[in-house]
């Protein structure tokens, strides 16, 4: 296995068990706090996605700069909302 | 976190490939944004609504598009190591999983129009079937799009040209996998 598909295939093991774990997080609807747990596990897949899937570093700079900057308001936005 | 080993410092797909990617995802945002103001406003009636979704479903799904996505990605460093055969083979697989997920979601549909949708969950549900209705159909694009890669993937034709078509392709599955895992975590999750 080369280096790009171990780090792809790690990615992808990666998204599958933070799947799960924020399914099991979610168990405990009426917690606030848990809400921005599962929020932030959505994030970090996304950042994973955008990393390994979509190859956002590789780029052109003002892409990584669009893209991971949209993640990071999409986040801020969304955990406002939620609190 | 390191960067992904591509062998070489081109970037993927053309300009416009991330520019309408992007675009998609900016209306997504506002569709986020819009379910959780209204979310804030009943909460408690989202919360109830939001039980009688299938989370293993959901779950099933999710792992269905996150597995098609990957197999695409192992499809798009075969086609950069110009290894048809193989990449084909990964591209179909990753078609074979996205249909998957529309079989969930269809049933999942059915499930719940044949159940009927209460007056205090009609709000949730409104925006339940009008986004991932939405994002549905973003799938079903994506499944043509994977099916016309699949058919144009060959080994004398993988010229740079070639090679930045079917990274353009890959971008928009993996963003329509992307939508999904904030899909799910608001309609299902949170």
């Amino acid at each position: 296995m080369n280096t790009s598909t171990l780090k792809t295939t790690l990615a992808w093991l990666t998204l599958c068990a933070t799947t799960l774990v924020s399914v099991g997080a979610s168990g405990s609807r009426s917690v606030g706090e848990l809400s921005a747990v599962v929020l932030a596990i959505a994030a970090f897949k996304v950042l994973l996605v955008m990393h390994y899937f979509m190859e956002v570093p590789q780029a052109a700079r003002l892409f990584r700069l669009a893209y991971y900057g949209w993640l990071a308001l999409v986040l801020a936005v969304l955990s406002f909302l939620l609190w | 976190m390191n960067s992904p080993d591509c062998g070489e410092s081109r970037s993927p797909a053309e300009d416009g490939v991330w520019m309408f990617v992007l675009g998609d995802l900016v209306v997504f945002t506002i569709f986020f944004i819009t379910f959780l103001l209204y979310r804030s406003g009943s909460e408690a009636a989202y919360s109830q609504a939001q039980l009688s979704l299938s989370t293993q479903i959901g779950t099933a799904n999710t792992l269905a598009l996150l597995t098609s996505s990957w197999l695409l990605a192992l499809g798009v460093h075969r086609v950069r190591e110009r290894s048809a055969h193989k990449a084909r083979h990964f591209f179909l697989g990753s078609l074979v999983l996205g249909s998957l997920f529309l079989v969930g979601k269809i049933s999942e549909y059915v499930q719940k129009i044949s159940a009927g949708i209460g007056e205090s969950e009609a709000e949730f549900f409104m925006f339940y079937f009008v986004f991932t209705g939405i994002h549905f159909v973003h799938v079903v694009i994506g499944l043509v799009i994977l099916g016309v890669l699949i058919l144009t993937i060959r080994a004398d034709e993988l010229g740079d040209r070639h090679l930045s078509f079917l990274e353009g392709g890959a971008i928009y599955w993996h963003m329509v996998d992307l939508l999904w895992i904030f899909l799910f975590a608001l309609f299902y999750l949170i």
